[in-house]
């Protein structure tokens, strides 16, 4: 069966209510689809979708199920992809820039004055880096609502992660770093935290925005 | 004569995991209509309960997934990742042997021959 334009309209407002996410949305599309291309001696009509939807999906509720348990799985692969993009950071190609960030903190440490201001402002800027994953991910997420795409099933794993930075990077200031820190540390010491820190969110931050343009800013930017 | 599927919901993942060892990638449609086809229409496999196993597996890290576009539509293909390709050998030993024992035990051999 060749579908007409008009029917594969009719096709995706009959699914397009149902399906939360793009990944879900797609497949139930492409399946139907494909699923209709086969059949040769009937002619069109909407009932024929409700079919495959009711006979081969068990319906629309129980795509909502198997969406919701898609969308609990989805939450752990984002944070396993994570993880294993941060190891690509210690790998070619991806190690060069490691490698100059390393070679920064080394000279940072070398070279710096003794004076705890120099500290601060580092890790200053390391809680301030630590919201770009959050803005990147808000920014992102505004930008496709308003283009009108549903999001992502990664969106809650993206989300999640987009605010680990933060509640790791502020621990250690206040325990270090801060006038009033609970431990009291040589200069030394304060500045090793302070550059692992430093070092720390520079991979998380740039492995989260790998992750997140190949997984879901290309699928959503189509 | 249709089998009831109750009794392949087990191998379900094995079957998946051996049909895209033998195929390379597919997409969901594909994959019922695959197993459809070398069952003669004994198996049916329903898309309630493709779809659940492939997020599983795809989770589990056995799977990876990519997208094309195909007819002006998006097509997601399923593979099996490198952890994917050594647990497919493991998962039909363990097939193999589950049907040896089954056959001992429900004296199914000589129908077999």
């Amino acid at each position: 069966m060749i579908l007409t334009e008009t029917q594969k309209t009719e096709i995706r407002e009959f699914i397009g209510t149902v399906p939360k996410y793009q990944e879900t949305y797609d497949e139930l599309y492409d399946h139907i689809l494909s699923s209709l291309g086969t059949l040769e001696n009937e002619n069109y009509n909407i009932d024929l979708v409700a079919r495959i939807v009711n006979q081969d999906f068990g319906g629309f509720k129980k795509i909502v199920c198997v969406e919701a348990d898609y969308n609990k799985q989805a939450m752990k692969n984002v944070m396993r992809d994570l993880r294993q993009e941060m190891k690509q950071q210690f790998y070619f190609p991806e190690l060069w820039k490691t490698l100059i960030i390393l070679a920064l903190c080394v000279i940072i440490y070398n070279y710096s004055s003794g004076d705890f201001k120099v500290i601060r402002i580092i890790f200053g800027s390391v809680m301030l880096a630590s919201f770009t994953p959050m803005v990147y991910y808000w920014g992102n997420r505004l930008l496709f609502k308003k283009k009108g795409s549903r999001p992502s099933i990664k969106d809650g794993g993206f989300a999640q992660q987009s605010m680990m930075l933060m509640q790791v990077a502020y621990a250690p200031f206040f325990i270090f770093i801060d006038k009033d820190a609970l431990l009291q540390v040589t200069y030394p010491t304060a500045l090793i935290v302070t550059l692992f820190m430093f070092f720390f969110s520079s991979i998380y931050i740039r492995s989260y925005f790998r992750l997140y343009n190949r997984n879901v800013k290309i699928l959503l930017s189509r | 004569m249709a089998i009831r599927n109750e009794l392949f919901k087990g191998t379900l993942q094995t079957i998946i995991l051996n049909l895209l060892e033998e195929n390379g990638r597919m997409y969901g449609y594909e994959i019922t209509q695959k197993v459809k086809t070398i069952t003669q229409g004994d198996l049916l496999l329903k898309e309630g309960a493709l779809y659940p196993a492939l997020h599983k597996l795809e989770a589990e890290g056995l799977l990876e997934t990519m997208v094309e576009v195909v007819d002006n539509r998006v097509r997601k293909y399923y593979l099996l990742s490198e952890e994917g390709k050594t647990e497919v050998v493991s998962k039909l030993q363990e097939a193999r042997e589950f049907i040896n024992n089954l056959q001992l035990l429900l004296n199914l051999k000589p129908q077999l021959k």
